[in-house]
């Protein structure tokens, strides 16, 4: 099968040196600021998409899409308005997208599910963002090296839970029941923290 | 929610991030979502922490240490599941196995140049995963596989789908655009010019003149000399580029081989990874080598030296329609550049609204009422569009040139003098649209300017007055080119739309008249839209024939075939007309280039008017 590349940009003679220079130039620093910006929302845009779509599998599709969006739009962006419900706006629209095209195999959430999460999602600040991050951290030194060493392997290594199974001889289900009991522990831990800081 | 409730929202949120949810969990779940908002806030809490597991796993595992975690400190732990041995084997098999996956499935995140994400291609990676699991044995099994068995001759594995002023040896001169490439033990000898093969694998080689190779097989290349740059989709995973020195074998990449007259082969690895086979033949070793690097290899001592990569060295792509050579990745279009000055000139970047001027990757708009752009500058030309509109004057003078894609004019002025040239690259210029309620578009062609196409697919339309528009081209004197393939005068309103209308203006001099050149078909008053035709001289005319439309093709004039009017009278064929000192008739069935067609709109001398 023939895979086309489409260049959608006709006109460029990138043999000539100053086409290139100025477009380049002004790519990097235009490039510059939209990745210091993103990178400061990047990990609550994630949150926010596998919120909404929780499928790893579409996560980084939507995410891949959102970005190129936002990129191409980056100058309609007002510097000094909320970046991080810029990048929410961009990523519903592909999310609805998604579920649009995922309603036949029913897995995905309802309209009014939907709703409710994006409500309380983005009643969130980032430092509350900053400060659930950092009582994980401190929770996570709290588990045990063997716990610890699940989650690794789980997530660090991207193993799934057949090979885990198949390397330390435990069923599909040990392995499922401990990293169940693992993020009860943590989302309590996390919970009892925050708390704690709060009061 | 109690602790029942609890549990079993727990139970359902550990399946669902472990994928395993079938849809009756899937409603569940939905349903106790919807009814709870404390069951939303917690499950909002857990996917912050899945998102950062998964996502942010490095910045969550390596805790207090700065580098990334290093498994083997976890292994050692006393109460350990298992044998050590086994969950390091699992760590380092895992962890290999992934960035394999990610090189395939997931598409590299380039922010900037990426334009269409080619699609998933699982299944067929899966197919010759064989290849991505080679270690330095497997390369050498391969490579020497490759070497010895020898190559089919005669099979056709690949078609030139483009090239751009290629010249190839005396003898193999056929090979033009469309030719289907064999198999075969004489080598190609590409002396000018450059080719882009696409190979029946989908593999996509790029060769630059000057140039030798041989097409060994479906996937393999033998370069005697000069540079290729091979883009080898997951399907062709395995694509070989063998040289004197050395043998390439693609692992999902990008890669340009240069070899040079001293015979030494360079490898610069643009995208992905590949394996290099190199040394002596009867005992060869293989590394592999990963974007962003290159080596050279010596056909002397066979040994490997680093270069620096050189993104810019091979030619990617190319695309004859368009004369364009990309060395760098397509960029993308960036939104919509504004003219922001009250005037100036369109060379001057502060003039715009994003403080440069437009590049390629820009639509461009003018639309400052009253304001003046003036473009004596060749700019780069413009692949997106142009709209101008909202009574904006563009001054196309003597040195400016443009390259133009799309063009929209509604209520504006243009004027052309000098040799001001306008380019129309396979598209529509449309000089009055969607303005009957503000103003004409007027454009005024002087001196020596130009519109003009340089090729010929049906596109390139010159239109004036369309959809509500009112335009009006003004041609003053004899020198002005106006060259079409497609020439729309009034062309049909949408559905509902008030009609169009064009005006088309000739200012004679004492040379006569510039005549339009249409290459392939006009159109006068479609539908309800109406054409005139001014004509004014105010010097005395030469008493011979007068050329206003040739159309070059035997193609009839379409839509109502005549001008509505002739300064404000019947323009029908065979009207009367005093100008410019001499007395002629309009006819729409001139033969103005001795075609036998019939289909030139002219002004036929009659006789000198006392």
């Amino acid at each position: 099968m023939q895979r086309t590349i489409k260049i959608n940009t006709g006109l460029i003679d990138m043999t000539r040196k100053e086409d290139k220079k100025n477009l380049y130039s002004y790519q990097t620093e235009r490039g510059e600021r939209f990745m210091s910006l993103y990178t400061a929302v990047q990990r609550r845009l994630y949150h926010y998409v596998i919120s909404l779509v929780p499928d790893e599998n579409a996560v980084d599709d939507i995410i891949q899409e959102t970005v190129s969006f936002m990129w191409k739009k980056f100058d309609e962006f007002e510097p000094g308005t909320d970046f991080v419900a810029w990048a929410f706006c961009i990523a519903k629209y592909r999310i609805f997208d998604h579920i649009k095209q995922q309603k036949k195999k029913k897995r995905s959430f309802s309209p009014q599910t939907i709703h409710t999460l994006q409500e309380v999602i983005e009643a969130r600040s980032d430092a509350d963002e900053d400060h659930r991050m950092e009582a994980l951290r401190n929770c996570l030194k709290k588990l045990s090296r063997q716990d610890r060493q699940l989650l690794v392997m789980r997530y660090e290594v991207d193993a799934t839970l057949k090979s885990i199974s198949q390397r330390i001889e435990q069923s599909i289900n040990t392995i499922y029941n401990r990293l169940y009991r693992i993020r009860i522990a943590l989302m309590n831990c996390v919970k009892k923290t925050i708390n704690q800081d709060t009061f | 929610m109690n602790a029942e409730q609890k549990k079993e929202l727990y139970s359902l949120l550990n399946g669902l991030c472990e994928g395993l949810l079938n849809e009756q969990q899937y409603a569940r779940l939905d349903a106790i979502l919807k009814s709870n908002r404390e069951a939303c806030e917690i499950y909002v809490d857990f996917t912050s922490m899945w998102s950062d597991f998964r996502y942010f796993q490095t910045s969550l595992y390596s805790l207090n240490e700065k580098r990334r975690l290093n498994i083997q400190k976890f292994i050692d732990s006393p109460d350990k599941v298992s044998d050590s041995a086994i969950w390091r084997a699992l760590a380092i098999d895992e962890k290999t196995a992934p960035t394999i996956d990610l090189d395939e499935e997931k598409p590299q995140r380039e922010l900037i140049r990426k334009v269409v994400y080619p699609p998933r291609e699982k299944r067929k990676i899966r197919k010759h995963g064989i290849f991505l699991i080679l270690n330095t044995a497997a390369i050498l099994f391969l490579f020497v596989f490759i070497r010895f068995i020898p190559p089919k001759v005669g099979y056709e594995v690949a078609t030139l789908v483009d090239s751009i002023d290629a010249t190839w040896t005396e003898g193999t001169s056929s090979i033009q655009t469309g030719s289907r490439l064999v198999t075969g033990r004489d080598a190609l000898t590409l002396r000018e010019g450059m080719v882009k093969l696409l190979f029946d694998n989908s593999a996509k080689v790029l060769i630059e003149a000057p140039a030798e190779f041989k097409i060994l097989s479906e996937g393999h290349v033998k370069l005697v000399y000069g540079r290729l740059y091979s883009k080898v989709p997951p399907e062709a995973v395995g694509f070989t580029v063998s040289t004197l020195s050395a043998e390439i074998i693609d692992l999902g990449t990008e890669f340009g081989v240069e070899v040079d007259y001293s015979g030494d082969t360079s490898l610069h690895v643009i995208k992905g990874k590949t394996s290099l086979v190199s040394g002596d033949k009867s005992k060869p070793s293989g590394i592999q080598v990963n974007a962003g690097n290159a080596k050279r290899i010596s056909v002397d001592t066979q040994a490997v030296s680093d270069l620096t990569c050189d993104n810019e060295r091979f030619i990617r792509d190319i695309d004859s329609s368009n004369h364009l050579i990309w060395r760098n990745e397509p960029l993308q279009w960036n939104g919509t550049i504004e003219w922001a000055a009250e005037s100036g000139n369109w060379d001057n970047g502060s003039n715009w609204n994003v403080g440069i001027k437009p590049d390629p990757t820009w639509s461009i708009r003018l639309r400052n009422n009253s304001s003046v752009c003036t473009l004596n500058t060749k700019e780069i030309p413009i692949s997106s569009k142009l709209e101008v509109y909202n009574g904006q004057t563009l001054n196309v003078e003597n040195g400016g040139y443009m390259g133009c894609g799309w063009s929209r004019f509604g209520w504006s002025t243009v004027n052309m003098t000098g040799n001001g040239t306008w380019l129309l690259n396979d598209e529509n210029l449309i000089i009055g649209c969607n303005n009957k309620d503000d103003g004409p578009c007027i454009w005024t062609m002087s001196d020596t300017s130009k519109i003009d196409i340089t090729k010929t697919p049906d596109k390139e339309i010159l239109c004036i007055a369309e959809d509500n528009g009112v335009g009006i081209l003004r041609l003053i004197g004899s020198a002005v080119t106006v060259n079409c393939r497609q020439l729309q005068l009034g062309n049909m309103q949408k559905p509902g739309a008030l009609p169009s209308s064009a005006t088309l203006e000739y200012v004679m001099d004492s040379d006569g008249v510039s005549t339009i050149h249409v290459d392939y078909r006009a159109s006068l008053s479609q539908g309800d839209a109406t054409a005139h035709l001014v004509l004014k001289a105010p010097e005395v005319l030469p008493q011979k024939d007068l050329v206003l439309i040739e159309t070059k093709s035997s193609e009839k004039i379409i839509g109502n075939g005549v001008f509505d009017t002739l300064n404000g009278g019947s323009a029908t064929e065979g009207t009367v007309l005093s100008l410019g000192g001499n007395q002629y008739t309009l006819t729409y069935q001139y033969d103005a280039n001795g075609d036998g067609c019939n289909n030139d709109i002219a002004l036929v001398y009659q006789k000198e008017t006392p």
